[in-house]
């Protein structure tokens, strides 16, 4: 009879990385960008349960703010599981509330909401067009974001859907990105959206789970992001 | 590796284990070594025993590109630095050790990382004074006169179980840092961001050291202090050596399942050593490990380091840690420090 063997309590679990698409559903949206945009998040899901499969100590959880006139959850605001998590086709009317919707992300990266031993959370924001909401209330609502530890140490994106880039605000969209290498991914059309999708959704969690430490204090985040990929203008298949 | 040191100081016993960590050995991120390191020394100054240990945690990122070193210097300095406490105040009453360690252990131990830094910059070659190069963090635990000295500086936990079972974190401060931010070695003022007390030992059973790669393997604190129950139950029940072979494959589970990221669990039992007095050896004979430094020896090779121990230091048992032969080690020459030479490459 073999002698018994000391052994330890099996309570491990994954450290989990918060994901948020936050999407412009408004009413200039409509059409092709939406009809992209809802068919690349729902291929790109898939690649992103392949990377993490690599990283069995991830477990990834996903939500999805919409903002139109308002700003409200499209999957939330409890966070879904990625291996079971569902892209139900975004419907376009109204306005363009981004301030809202930032607001609403700040709201959930709360200290007290976030859990204590998570990766960086990602925040992938898309949009065709200029906030609606005054400049001030825009800038109060990055301001809310930036005073969160969560919200500093995110990987913030953004992803500007049009052919022209005079049908954006670049700027004010840049103020929400903290990868200031990376800047602004512009998706003049169709192809160049999945492939910023693709690209800004896998790179961002690869790099948020990378997980190193580094000295508090510091200004920038210590995500290290590859550069994303090149697109081709082509006037053939513009928005 | 794995370590235990059979060297009853007051009736204290200890056990090291440090693993690189899971998500390091991924093909589709550069491998990284192992950015822990530990050491744990004992021996006497003027008659009072005491044992050190000390663990850091290098912070990996490109920007830390040496901190692999950084934390190898660090938990060295710390027992150097707490050596030369000892022996600076080997006359004194403990109040006035304890009182000299809280005042002046935090900004000892930063200022000599740094020179140790600068020196290494020196004969490796970097910018002057890049210390975030070598970033880390710091945890240390020394017992001496029935006392229990503690320091933390950045992430990583120091548990302290009594002797009523009950489990404290007497240096944890709830802190906005978050997703792996931590203050560090390299910080410009890292003194501010130490926390030092003393306790007194009487009351002590277990300490625990160990890196934020241990904690973040377990969703709530409950888990993780049900873990470190489990460690010194299974020490209680089975011994030592038998307690401490079983954390390699545990350590690098809780890496591959929870946290991804490398592990270091040191631990100090006091008492009467129910299987402690096992005499099983537990080092191999190798180069010394520890990083030293010489003027006459600019190249950093690694000369046995024979500095001449203090009158006041009694012979000890070689340092332990985990540090490797190949890891750029420089001769020292800090007279606090007990003779280097001897065994301390860790058992596997």
């Amino acid at each position: 009879m073999n002698a018994p063997q000391p052994t330890l309590p099996d309570e491990v679990a994954k450290r989990p990385l918060h994901f948020f698409w936050i999407v412009d559903g408004s009413g200039s949206m409509t059409g092709r960008k939406i009809a992209t945009l809802n068919q690349a998040i729902r291929e790109v899901l898939p690649d992103i349960q392949k990377i993490t499969a690599n990283h069995p100590e991830v477990q990834v959880w996903m939500r999805a703010i919409k903002f139109s006139n308002e700003a409200e959850w499209h999957v939330g605001p409890q966070a879904v599981e990625l291996e079971n998590f569902v892209w139900s086709e975004l419907a376009t009317q109204g306005c363009t509330g981004t301030a809202q919707a930032i607001r609403l992300l700040a709201g959930e990266l709360d200290i007290e909401k976030m859990p204590p031993r998570g990766f960086p959370p990602v925040c992938i924001l898309i949009s065709d067009g200029f906030c609606t909401d005054a400049n001030e209330i825009y800038d109060e609502a990055l301001a809310a974001l930036e005073a969160m530890p969560w919200g500093r140490r995110a990987v913030r994106l953004a992803i500007a859907i049009g052919s022209d880039e005079s049908e954006y605000d670049e700027q004010q969209l840049l103020k929400f990105v903290n990868h200031k290498d990376v800047g602004l991914l512009k998706a003049h059309n169709p192809s160049d959206l999945i492939k910023y999708i693709k690209w800004a959704s896998t790179a961002a969690t690869v790099g948020a789970s990378a997980g190193k430490s580094k000295d508090g204090g510091a200004t920038t985040g210590n995500v290290v992001l590859p550069p994303p990929p090149k697109v081709t203008p082509d006037p053939s298949q513009v928005f | 590796m794995d370590y235990f040191v059979h060297d009853p100081v007051e009736n204290v016993c200890a056990f090291a284990c440090a693993r690189q960590g899971a998500s390091h050995k991924m093909q589709d991120v550069a491998p990284s070594p192992c950015q822990d390191a530990y050491l744990i020394s004992s021996g006497a100054v003027a008659g009072r025993s005491y044992v050190i240990a000390a663990v850091a945690d290098g912070h990996g990122s490109p920007r830390h590109d040496r901190s692999h070193i950084g934390a190898m210097l660090a938990s060295q300095t710390a027992v150097t630095v707490f050596q030369t406490l000892l022996v600076d105040n080997q006359e004194q009453d403990p109040d006035t050790l304890k009182l000299a360690f809280t005042d002046s252990f935090p900004a000892k131990v930063t200022q000599e990382w740094r020179k140790a830094v600068e020196k290494h910059l020196t004969h490796q070659g970097g910018a002057p004074r890049d210390y975030k190069r070598y970033g880390s963090t710091l945890l240390m635990a020394g017992i001496v006169d029935r006392l229990l000295f503690l320091a933390k500086l950045g992430d990583g936990d120091i548990v302290v179980t009594n002797r009523d079972q009950h489990q404290g974190e007497p240096l944890s401060v709830k802190g906005n840092l978050v997703a792996g931010e931590t203050f560090s070695m390299c910080t410009e003022d890292a003194e501010k961001h130490f926390i030092a007390l003393t306790m007194n030992l009487s009351d002590v059973a277990f300490v625990t050291l160990s890196t934020d790669g241990l904690r973040n393997s377990y969703e709530s604190s409950d888990a993780f202090f049900r873990l470190l129950t489990g460690v010194q139950q299974n020490i209680e029940q089975y011994g030592l050596v038998r307690a401490s072979s079983i954390l390699p494959q545990h350590l690098d589970r809780f890496s591959t399942q929870g946290s991804g990221d490398d592990i270091t669990l040191v631990g100090l039992r006091v008492g009467d050593p129910p299987e402690c007095s096992t005499p099983e050896p537990s080092v191999v004979s190798s180069e010394p490990a520890v990083i030293t430094t010489s003027d006459t020896d600019a190249e950093g090779a690694a000369t046995a380091g024979k500095a001449s121990a203090p009158p006041s230091l009694s012979p000890a048992p070689p340092p332990v840690s985990n540090s490797s032969p190949d890891t750029e080690p420089e001769p020292r020459t800090d007279a606090a420090c007990p003779p280097t030479s001897g065994p301390l490459h860790a058992r596997e």
